[in-house]
């Protein structure tokens, strides 16, 4: 059973009881640009000179590529560059995990709308025709539309390594003799869809290079370490000759956590020397961009007579596409939530990342958690009523306390905000409101439970996220990390946790987002662990910084370091405030001496020294959990869904903001009912996405929403900064299940399927003569 | 999206715009809500438009007799805040807060769906449900068709090239005709629908109807009645057993497609469903009939 | 072929050379550097384009340019007046109803354009108002809350 490794742990100093900034609901920091409209997305700004970039992608999913003919685009009027992959001069992929993609295609290509050729013209409507000049010729290969059909040995081959991109298997105990044993055991096989992140403003970002030489790459994204990295190594130049910025972001969920427009606009702009912009319109995000993975899952679980789970078999299957992307740690992510926060003595995974042609599966909210989470949870209340048990009950029953060992030898810690927040949930009207008779027969009420546990940050790889103050001797505090804010608010929170850890104001803060030339690298804004690391990296360099300006100010004083105190940014002499000195004036003087002014902190983020054989990362240190309760009417004429109330229970921690730390919620559910009821990308028999617009595919609108009532349980981790763990992801991973279990409750179908649309429920209630 | 090869008309006057309309080689359009989405889909074969939005003559609601006159500028918002048109056509109404959201019904007009021909155009089944007559202008003619006659096919009308929608007239409802419109679409609002059925019952007594029309939405390439089903619901009881059995006629005369929002099973049984639940809240008091309270 | 076309924007009256079936959004975004107006999906589907056109509000992209001669548009830039906000500005920064931002100007202007004609609105004449925007972060029970608070106020 591993140890967590010791961590110096940033925040000890400073803690303290009650709070001037933290626990408090600030307006978001960039709000009154946001809401005037003034704030420039990369795809609003414009640069004197700049072309209008397009790019081709292939029509067809699988094909081996005979001849691409560029001539005729490059010699259209306007066009400044048509770029294929042999003017790629650095690595010729990209990937966040293993570059397995082509930035540009050659040979054969894997899904439909794989980019094969850029161009760049004078105005938009010359490179949109340019497109139009450019001749691919292919010759066809069988496309593989499923994971069904991509794991049976006839299938054609994506890759040369075969359709298994990744392979896992993780034992404990012996689930075969436990399901002799057992009282009960069930086995039941669950699907979810293909879910699209919709974010509002598409893939899209503007690049130029600056008067020193260097590349300038503003996009929207969410690491723009990562980005540069990979900017660099395509285009075979020095990461120190680029400069990524990708704060705002019209949205991202995890699909721009790996590279989009990146690479490209870094080709063109070197290629023509030119600003080059590059927007996706929405039909291309919705072909050329990334999605959740599809699951295939099969559960095989089982109980003794008390009701105690004895054993869980899982074999789990994500579609990853054509390419792997996230995919590796998606698919840690399932594995890693397959057996819920539950004690389960033994237990066999077997999980499965597979290559289709269906577009590339990448990073979204949760990762692979809402697609494990749907099996278990429906497993879980399947199990309860098959023990005549409450679900409540069931789980509370099986549920890890703090010490327990965990399903990866790790040591359950802070089990009480779970365990408190299952046990409230019994109180939540929403069980009492689905025993009430609606007002029309067709009408039937139901009320679901799940619970969720999900990982903050990366496990067990290293993470060292560094953070910087910087001191301006005119009254104000720069706070500089690269993890994008775009939307979840981590730039309110930091801002916050410094004003805290400074005692200063909020409006003396600044902060400095995700521009590689100014914030150090505190990694991606992904996994739910912004807050987490930037917040106790840039405590580390508050600590530093602190005292830096203590001895200055005891020389300045005429004391020492233990005469004198330090309160709302100024240090005086312990029972003689009448002589102190701002930490600005101390600036002035540092500045004068030379000094550096801004100081950089970097936090180890607490681990186990080595993942679990069979996987990259699992287990954490850092769960967050939620507990949550849905309702729902089912109308029976129509199969439509609507879902009336969702309450969430949740574990993140101490909070920071509680305003923003509910409306993220509040967004998660709103995004978990979308997978749940309604969202699902379809393919033609050309493997085409077909509903790429918000009519087809179809996002929830305010008309659709719950009524929701959130509410964090009092915790406090003891690694996150002034308590907090992370949150992002946690709103929407139980919501599939949690909808699904109340389905179940309305009508007495159970569904192993997402979505829940009209139409598949309609279907399924008819075949049982429920309709 | 190859914006710059249209031309755009904007004349001031019907007469004008019959004028450019002459040769047939120009695009009518009234709010656009249609046509800039097929602009930027590049599926407008005409390259000349002919912009109708400064011809304030086309803008009216006007009660004459029988009729609601409706002008081809009207927009949904505008019927939506009628009086007039509340009184008399709460069904064409109860359809028009259906039509995609605020915006849209902000720039879409009844003319436009009439014109545009989607069997899915949600202001459409109130017309053939009402009974409702389509205005044709060309600088030679002027003629009014049926809207059952109007529609050849999905975008195909009787409307010849050089002619202008400039009215469409509603038949106002009866005071005691109760009526319904569902509609189901993937969403609560800003939906495209999947089905949609509109409804006017003429009572004989109470509860027992004399005549009945049910217009259904999507479920054929034009808009078309539910004519069984509305033979099955006059002058009898609407027991709940009969009530299923109008929505299973109803379901039976629907020949629906399938396509990526829903399957052709689906939309039958929807339909079969929102006739059903129509006549459950009119028989059951959830419904008022016209100048009733509702309106 | 280019038009030239002249209406009234944000108060001021503006002219712009443009081909005339170009939507009216890529005129306020390319020529006249008004961006708050978002081109989500340009197909009347998602909100975030929506300015007010003689005063109800209206998807840009479904306009065309040579149907604004001398009308009246109002877009997010132009309800700041004198460097202060618009109530529903301030509202809707206050309770959290914009998170990654780009919906959000949609927003203001179709609540802006129910308040304009109907001050004190029910909540259900608040969702309708806002049925055709789309916010992917999910910010909707706090755009509501937003636009009580000024009806309230």
């Amino acid at each position: 059973m591993p140890e967590v490794e010791a961590v110096k742990l940033a925040s000890e100093e400073i803690l303290q009881q009650g709070y001037s900034y933290i626990n408090r609901s600030y307006q978001r920091v960039d709000a009154l640009d946001k809401v005037t409209g003034k704030i420039k997305f990369f795809s609003d700004m414009k640069i004197e000179g700049m072309l209008f970039a397009r790019v081709f992608r292939s029509s067809v999913a699988h094909a081996n590529i005979v001849t691409l003919d560029t001539t005729e685009a490059e010699r259209l009027q306007g066009v400044r560059a048509v770029l294929t992959y042999k003017d790629v001069p650095g690595l010729n992929a990209y990937g966040a995990i293993i570059p397995d993609a082509p930035v540009l295609g050659y040979g054969k290509v894997r899904f439909y709308g794989e980019p094969l050729a850029l161009v760049a013209a004078d105005d938009q409507e010359t490179a949109e025709k340019a497109l139009g000049l450019i001749k691919a010729v292919y010759e066809p290969l069988p496309a593989v539309h499923s994971m069904d059909e991509s794991l049976k040995p006839e299938a054609p081959k994506l890759h040369d390594r075969g359709n298994i991109a990744r392979h896992a298997l993780i034992l404990k105990g012996d689930v075969d003799r436990a399901f002799k044993d057992a009282h009960l055991t069930l086995e039941r096989t669950y699907r979810t869809q293909s879910q699209k992140h919709m974010f509002l403003e598409p893939e899209a970002g503007i690049a130029y290079t600056d008067e020193l030489g260097n590349l300038n790459i503003l996009a929207g994204g969410q690491n723009p370490y990562r980005d540069k990295m990979q900017v660099a190594r395509s285009l075979n130049i020095s990461p120190e000759k680029v400069r990524v910025i990708n704060y705002p972001a019209g949205g991202a969920f995890g699909g721009k956590d790996d590279v989009t427009v990146q690479i490209h606009l870094a080709l063109l702009a070197t290629k023509t020397k030119r600003p080059v912009k590059l927007v996706w319109n929405r039909e291309e995000s919705g072909i050329g961009g990334f999605h959740r993975h599809p699951s295939l899952i099969t559960l095989k679980t089982a109980v003794n007579d008390d009701g105690r789970l004895l054993a869980n078999d899982s074999h789990i299957y994500l579609d990853t596409g054509a390419y792997q992307s996230f995919g590796p740690t998606v698919l840690d992510v399932t594995i890693e939530v397959i057996n819920g926060p539950y004690l389960i003595p033994n237990i066999r995974i077997d999980a499965n990342l597979v290559y289709t042609n269906n577009g590339i599966s990448s990073a979204f909210r949760g990762f692979g958690g809402p697609q494990g989470n749907f099996a278990i949870e429906s497993m879980m209340d399947e199990m309860a009523e098959e023990m005549k048990m409450d679900p409540i009950d069931f789980r509370l029953k099986n549920l890890a306390k703090s010490g327990d060992i965990g399903p990866f030898g790790n040591s359950m810690r802070n089990m009480e905000g779970i365990h408190e927040a299952l046990s409230r949930l019994r109180n939540s009207p929403l069980w009492q409101l689905g025993k009430e008779l609606p007002p029309k027969p067709w009408i039937r009420r139901g009320t679901g439970v799940a619970i969720a546990i999900k990982g903050v940050g990366f496990g067990t790889i290293p993470d060292y996220p560094t953070a910087a103050v910087e001191l301006l001797p005119q009254g104000k505090i720069k706070v500089l990390f690269s993890n994008p804010d775009y939307g979840q608010g981590v730039n309110t929170g930091n801002a916050q946790i410094v004003a805290e850890a400074l005692d200063l104001p909020m409006n003396e803060i600044e902060v400095v987002n995700a521009d590689t030339q100014y914030s150090p690298d505190t990694g991606s804004s992904s996994a739910s662990r912004g807050t987490f690391t930037s917040g106790n990296a840039l405590l580390v360099a508050c600590n530093k910084m602190l005292d830096r300006l203590r001895m200055e100010a005891a020389l300045y004083l005429e004391s020492t370091r233990d005469g004198i105190e330090y309160a709302s940014g100024r240090f005086l002499i312990k029972g003689n405030e009448s002589k102190s000195v701002s930490i600005y004036d101390l600036a002035k003087g540092l500045r004068a001496k030379g000094e550096t002014l801004k100081f950089e902190g970097t936090f180890e983020v607490p681990r186990y020294p080595e993942p679990v054989k069979g996987t990259l990362e699992v287990p954490h240190v850092v769960y967050m959990y939620g507990a949550m309760v849905s309702s729902i009417e089912l109308n029976t004429l129509t199969g439509y869904l609507d879902v009336k109330n969702v309450d969430l229970m949740a574990d993140i921690g101490n909070v920071i903001n509680p305003l923003l730390a509910t409306t993220q919620c509040e967004g998660g559910i709103v995004q978990g009912l979308g997978f749940a009821t309604s969202e699902e990308l379809v393919y033609n028999q050309d493997e085409k996405p077909m509903n790429t617009n918000y009519t087809t595919y179809i996002v929830p609108s305010i008309a659709d929403i719950p009524k929701m009532y959130v509410e964090f349980i009092k915790t406090y981790e003891q690694y996150g900064p002034y308590g907090a763990k992370g949150m992002a992801e946690i709103p929407i991973v139980p919501v599939g299940a949690s909808i699904a279990n109340a389905l179940k409750q309305a009508s007495g179908v159970r569904y192993y399927q997402l979505p829940l649309t009209p139409g598949r429920v309609l279907s399924k209630l008819h075949d049982q003569g429920q309709g | 999206m190859k914006v710059s090869h249209y031309t755009v008309h904007s004349p001031r006057t019907i007469s004008e715009a019959l004028n450019i309309l002459k040769d047939g080689a120009a695009r009518p359009i009234a709010g656009g809500t249609d046509v800039m989405v097929q602009i930027k889909d590049d599926l407008v074969k005409e390259t000349e438009l002919l912009n109708l939005s400064y011809i304030m003559d086309l803008n009216y609601i006007r009660d004459d007799g029988d009729f609601i006159r409706v002008g081809a500028l009207t927009t949904y918002s505008d019927l939506i805040r009628s009086r007039l048109v509340n009184e008399y056509s709460p069904v064409l109404v109860e359809a028009a807060r259906t039509v995609g959201a605020v915006q849209i019904q902000n720039r879409g007009t009844l003319a436009g769906n009439v014109g545009n021909a989607s069997p899915a155009g949600d202001g459409l089944p109130p017309l053939f449900a009402t009974g409702a007559k389509v205005k044709l202008q060309s600088e030679a003619s002027e003629r009014e068709v049926d809207i059952g006659d109007y529609f050849l096919g999905v975008r195909k009308t009787v409307r010849q090239p050089n002619e202008l929608i400039t009215e469409v007239s509603v038949r106002k409802m009866k005071p005691g005709d109760y009526y319904f419109f569902k509609k189901i679409g993937l969403r609560s609002a800003n939906a495209i629908s999947l089905v949609s059925v509109a409804a006017v019952l003429v009572p004989a007594e109470v509860l027992t109807f004399k005549e009945a029309r049910i217009a259904m939405g999507a479920v054929a390439p034009t808009v078309i009645r539910a004519k069984s089903a509305e033979a099955a619901i006059l002058n009898c009881q609407l027991t709940d057993e009969k009530m299923k059995e109008v929505g299973r006629l109803a379901s039976e005369e629907a020949h629906p497609i399938t396509d990526i929002r829903a399957t052709a099973e689906y939309r039958k049984q929807a339909i079969a469903g929102a006739v059903y639940e129509g006549l459950y809240e009119i028989v059951n008091g959830f419904r008022s009939p016209v100048n009733g309270s509702s309106v | 072929m280019e038009i030239e076309v002249s209406f009234v924007l944000n108060g001021k009256r503006v002219t712009v050379k443009a081909p005339p079936a170009k939507s009216l959004l890529r005129v306020l975004r390319e020529d006249l550097d008004i961006t708050s107006p978002k081109p989500g999906c340009e197909a009347g589907e998602c909100g975030a384009c929506t300015v007010l056109l003689d005063g109800k509000a209206v998807t840009s992209c479904l306009v065309m340019i040579s149907q604004v001669q001398d009308r009246e548009i109002w877009t997010d830039e132009g309800l700041v007046k004198d460097g202060q906000l618009d109530p529903i500005q301030k509202a809707i920064a206050e309770e959290g109803g914009s998170q990654c931002g780009y919906c959000t100007p949609g927003f203001v202007m179709s609540a802006k354009a129910l308040l304009n004609s109907n001050p004190h609105p029910t909540e259900k004449e608040i969702v309708e108002s806002i049925s055709g925007n789309i916010c992917r972060c999910g910010a909707y029970p706090r755009l509501v809350q937003a636009i009580k608070k000024v009806a309230n106020e």
